[in-house]
């Protein structure tokens, strides 16, 4: 577009813009450098931050009362904020300068080029109309691939110059290392799957099934939500991320549940008699055990449960079926309590009971038989638990009259230990170098796991069903008449005891250096993993509590008589 | 700027009592509907001017007022350029709520351009207006810089929308150049950068339309298929091609000469690139596994465990406000390492989505390089067309007919 002027008026028009362009182009620049000189400035010697005001300051600290320095430090403290409200104003103030500056400038040059008739046209690039489209395609190619090449090399550049301090393994904070995780991988598991099960609730009693978390949680007693579970039983609720999954059954039907973490919304339910297509075919149990007495297992995609007919099943995350299998009517006198595990693409099925006594080890993509060992052992309600000495994982079992430790992968056995009796339903504990067993009209024993050798026994106020937990060189052990204990470790030695009113079935389990424990009639106590006795607090849950409860997003989760709780703080 | 109550008040002996700062109440309902209101008739009154009087005047003017009200009264927000990730947001977590005006800013420009082409671009967009009108002297930018900075648009938008689902915050808000500028207010590193892509944007047309702008990916791609995009006077061209000079966008592409290939070599080509589809797919969902650490220090709690981590292990000296503020807080370290992790895991599956989606895209951008296109006459590339309106003024056809006011 041009305007219609005379070439003297056009000359004139076009001096004057550019005369007009370059006074408030430079106005720009110099308020530009001016303001960026003021806002560097305030960056490297911000006035609140003087050195003569910190001093000052150190020395009110050490002598309060003098008023005079007080007042000094008043005065500085005014000059400094004036200080820094005044650069606050200038670089304000510039900035609108600028704006309309560089407004202008815009302006200017609009009118430069309309007076001097500058088309607003490309320059036309190569000679002739037309382009030649297979030649146009190549360098297109070859400029996507040479832009993709330049950008992979920045990013392999760039990852080999920075090096992670925040990965599963190179943790390295104090207090961040928990039971069971060594400097080095143990075998058979990488980096991600050990880090998925530490941050996760995954088995009975927690990662490997240990009762230690590395999470802490902030709990006042506060209950977040609570719903009811559709069907009774005395498995422990377990966690993944968002998902809370457990187990009912009775008379009418075994089922599977999905909860919601947040929410406590019941997700998903599924019976075991749309998962086989029949009835299932029931023993006989007794009221305290019931057909939901193990605790399911987890491994990041699937859940594995157990009943105490024996049937066993795999479901994905969403409740669809992905294997099950029917191992026979355990004959036992209670019911099959003992809960699952898993360790990386094997889960593991305790079946103790009185006609046999075995150790299953399946595949948990496709349910396949592994290997099965046979166990001269009696009816156990136990559980297997994982432990890794010297970064080798063992799979401990509790039973009469043997604490038997298997290799993982092949279920070869590593050694046992010849100390236990009476009927089984405690867990081995583990705290990094000795591994514990507990029996109630039995032995509390410590156990070395390098050749099963039994360190010391003691035999009074033993549990019955509560697992018990260690922790540093610390054994807590509670007991169904309501007597809690902390023995040393290495020694056996009793250190404290604590009595409460009701029993113990629930396991204790210890996050943080703390220790949650809930009775029988639904309180639950807290206190320290100490060597002391030192009790932080208790609240109640409402309902009577058997089971263990899970640590997930810093609350705990209880299974009641009838309801699913969580306990925490308004996350 | 700073806000006043970063540090301790003084001690006033005179009674004054310092003002707490307080939360402004939500704006109201009415104004959003007036945005929205005022954004269709934009559309509309764009798409008048562009494809019914074509003219560059009209256009000009709903750009200025777009500017005004879009850009300095409305200070840029809510803009369906940033609405991309409250989009990503609401569709990767269920529990956010998303607000209905932004589903209509997101989806109207997009809904225009399935039928009528990037009207958006041409008229309503704040940050095209302020582009658009400070162009002076259109300069061509090398083929080779111009074709490297065009996939800058969809690494940009995998990144934001990454970074919107995981929690890490919205870039496209927290980055753009023009939103200090209509705020006279902002960090001074942002103020730079818009007077940075002003400045170019004197000679460079629209600079950050043309390379950043991360919803012109999703305009592009949809006007290729609109219904009745604006059009050159084909059918009474005069081949002059001065309208392919007159566009600053390189939108107007000018007709191709015959082949010089057999069309066997290229269809042997097309196939193999096609066959290689799948595998660069997948070498983009491995490099975005790779980077997905790298990526994950985009989120705060991330970069803190990083930091917290150097620092107790005393491989950085001295300590970050933000360092101090965690440790002054009584969190654990393991909460915060826990934390981090759980974020990394996010980022790793996102990272491995993005990585797939940008490695498709480049994929298909070879592969459509290797199609062999067959132009008679000056075409406008709907992908790209902004629809301003340029080409109308230097095409003599137009200026004989009077269509062009």
């Amino acid at each position: 577009m041009k305007l219609q002027m005379t070439p003297g008026t056009r000359k004139l028009y076009r001096r004057t813009f550019a005369i007009a362009a370059a006074m408030s182009g430079s106005f720009f620049a110099v308020l530009a450098i001016l303001i960026s000189a003021n806002a560097l400035q305030l960056a490297i010697n911000p006035p609140l931050e003087s050195p003569a005001l910190n001093r000052l300051t150190e020395r009110l600290f050490e002598d309060p009362s003098d008023e005079q320095l007080r007042q000094e430090i008043r005065e500085l403290q005014l000059l400094s904020r004036r200080a820094y409200f005044s650069r606050i104003y200038q670089i304000e103030r510039g900035f609108y300068l600028m704006a309309g500056s560089f407004a202008l400038l815009l302006l200017f040059l609009k009118g430069w080029a309309l007076s001097s008739g500058v088309p607003l046209l490309l320059r036309r690039r190569g000679s002739g109309l037309t382009e030649d489209p297979v030649d146009g395609g190549r360098q297109g190619r070859l400029r996507a691939l040479a832009f993709a090449g330049v950008f992979i090399a920045l990013v392999a550049l760039g990852s080999a110059a920075f090096s992670w301090r925040i990965s599963g393994a190179a943790l390295e904070a104090p207090g961040v290392d928990a039971p069971g995780t060594a400097a080095a991988l143990p075998a058979g598991l990488d980096e991600e799957e050990m880090r998925a099960v530490m941050l996760n609730w995954p088995s009975f009693r927690g990662p490997w099934g240990q009762g230690n978390s590395e999470k802490t949680v902030e709990t006042g007693g506060q209950i977040h939500w609570t719903t009811p579970v559709p069907k009774k039983g005395f498995s422990s609720p377990l966690v993944w991320e968002n998902a809370v999954f457990l187990t009912g059954g009775d008379a009418e039907g075994l089922e599977v549940y999905r909860f919601d973490l947040e929410t406590g919304e019941l997700v998903w339910i599924r019976s075991l008699e749309d998962i086989f297509g029949s009835r299932r075919e029931l023993p006989g149990v007794t009221e305290d055990t019931g057909y939901a007495a193990a605790t399911p297992a987890l491994d990041g995609e699937r859940v594995f449960a157990i009943f105490a007919s024996g049937d066993l099943v795999c479901l994905n995350f969403e409740g669809e079926t992905l294997w099950m299998k029917n191992l026979g009517i355990p004959d036992n006198l209670y019911g099959h309590s003992s809960s699952l595990i898993t360790y990386g693409s094997t889960l593991f099925v305790q079946f103790d009971h009185n006609e046999e006594a075995l150790l299953y080890a399946f595949d948990t993509s496709t349910g396949e038989e592994l290997w099965k060992q046979e166990r001269d052992v009696v009816t156990s309600w136990a559980s297997p638990v994982i432990i890794f000495h010297d970064s080798v994982p063992q799979l401990v079992l509790n039973a009469d009259p043997y604490v038997i430790a298997y290799d993982p992968e092949g279920g070869g056995e590593l050694w046992r230990a010849d100390c236990m009796g009476g009927e089984v339903a405690v867990s081995i504990a583990w705290d990094g170098e000795r591994v514990y067993a507990a029996n109630q009209y039995a032995v509390a024993a410590a156990i070395d796991p390098s050749d099963g050798t039994i360190l010391w026994e003691e035999f009074i106020d033993l549990p019955e069903v509560s697992s018990p937990i260690a922790k540093e060189g610390l054994l807590f052990m509670a007991t169904s008449y309501g007597v809690v204990t902390c023995r040393d470790g290495a020694t056996g030695e009793l250190l404290w005891e604590a009595e409460f009113d009701e029993g113990f079935y629930s396991s204790p389990i210890e996050a943080g250096g703390i220790i949650y424990l809930a009775d029988r009639g639904g309180t639950v106590h807290i206190f320290e993993a100490s060597a002391d006795y030192k009790a932080i607090g208790s609240f109640s849950l409402g309902e009577a509590c058997d089971a263990t409860p899970a640590v997930a997003g810093g609350s705990l989760i209880f299974r009641t008589e009838n309801r699913l709780v969580r306990a925490g703080e308004d996350q | 700027m700073e806000s006043l109550y970063r540090f301790p008040a003084p001690d006033f002996t005179s009674g004054y009592q310092l003002p707490w700062p307080e939360t402004p109440p939500p704006e109201g309902s009415l104004l959003f509907a007036l945005d929205l209101i005022l954004l269709i008739l934009a559309l509309a009154l764009t798409g008048y001017f562009a494809l019914h009087r074509r003219s560059r005047k009209g256009i000009t003017l709903i750009l200025g007022l777009s500017l005004l009200y879009f850009g300095f009264i409305r200070g840029g927000c809510i803009c369906p350029v940033g609405s991309v990730q409250n989009v990503a947001l609401a569709v990767a977590d269920a529990s956010y709520r998303i607000p209905v005006t932004v589903i209509f800013f997101f989806f109207l420009p997009l809904l225009t351009a399935l039928f009528f082409g990037r009207l958006f671009c041409g008229g309503p967009c704040p940050l095209g207006a302020i582009q658009d009108l400070v162009l002076l002297r259109p300069l061509r930018v090398p083929g080779r810089i111009d074709s490297a900075l065009r996939l800058l648009p969809p690494l940009y938008l995998g990144v934001a929308i990454l970074a919107a689902t995981t929690d890490s915050g919205f870039l496209i808000c927290r980055f753009d150049p023009f939103v200090s500028l209509f705020r006279f207010s902002g960090p001074l590193y942002m103020i730079a950068a818009g007077f940075l892509f002003l400045g170019i944007g004197i000679f460079v047309f629209r600079p950050y339309c043309r390379y950043l702008c991360p919803y012109g990916v999703l305009l592009g791609w949809i006007s290729r298929f609109s219904w009745r995009h604006l059009t050159l006077k084909e059918e009474s061209c005069a081949s002059c091609g001065y309208c392919e000079d007159s566009c600053p966008e390189e939108a107007v592409l000018p007709p191709l000469s015959e082949p010089r290939e057999a069309k066997k070599q290229g269809l042997r080509r097309l196939m193999i690139l096609l066959l290689l589809l799948p595998l660069i797919t997948a070498a983009g969902g491995g490099l975005g596994y790779l980077l997905h650490r790298p990526a994950s220090q985009m989120n705060m709690s991330v970069a803190l465990a990083e930091r917290v981590a150097r620092e107790e292990a005393g491989l950085v000296a001295g300590s970050t406000r933000y360092s101090e503020a965690f440790r002054e807080s009584g969190i654990s370290l393991e909460s915060l390492y826990t934390e981090a992790l759980q974020v990394q895991e996010t980022f790793r599956r996102g990272s491995i989505i993005t990585g797939l989606f940008l490695g498709l895209l480049f994929g298909l951008k070879l592969t459509g390089a290797s199609l062999v296109r067959r132009r008679s006459s000056w075409t406008i590339d709907r992908s790209r067309c902004f629809s301003c309106g340029r080409c109308f003024d230097s095409c003599p056809v137009e200026r004989r007919s009077g269509a062009s006011p």
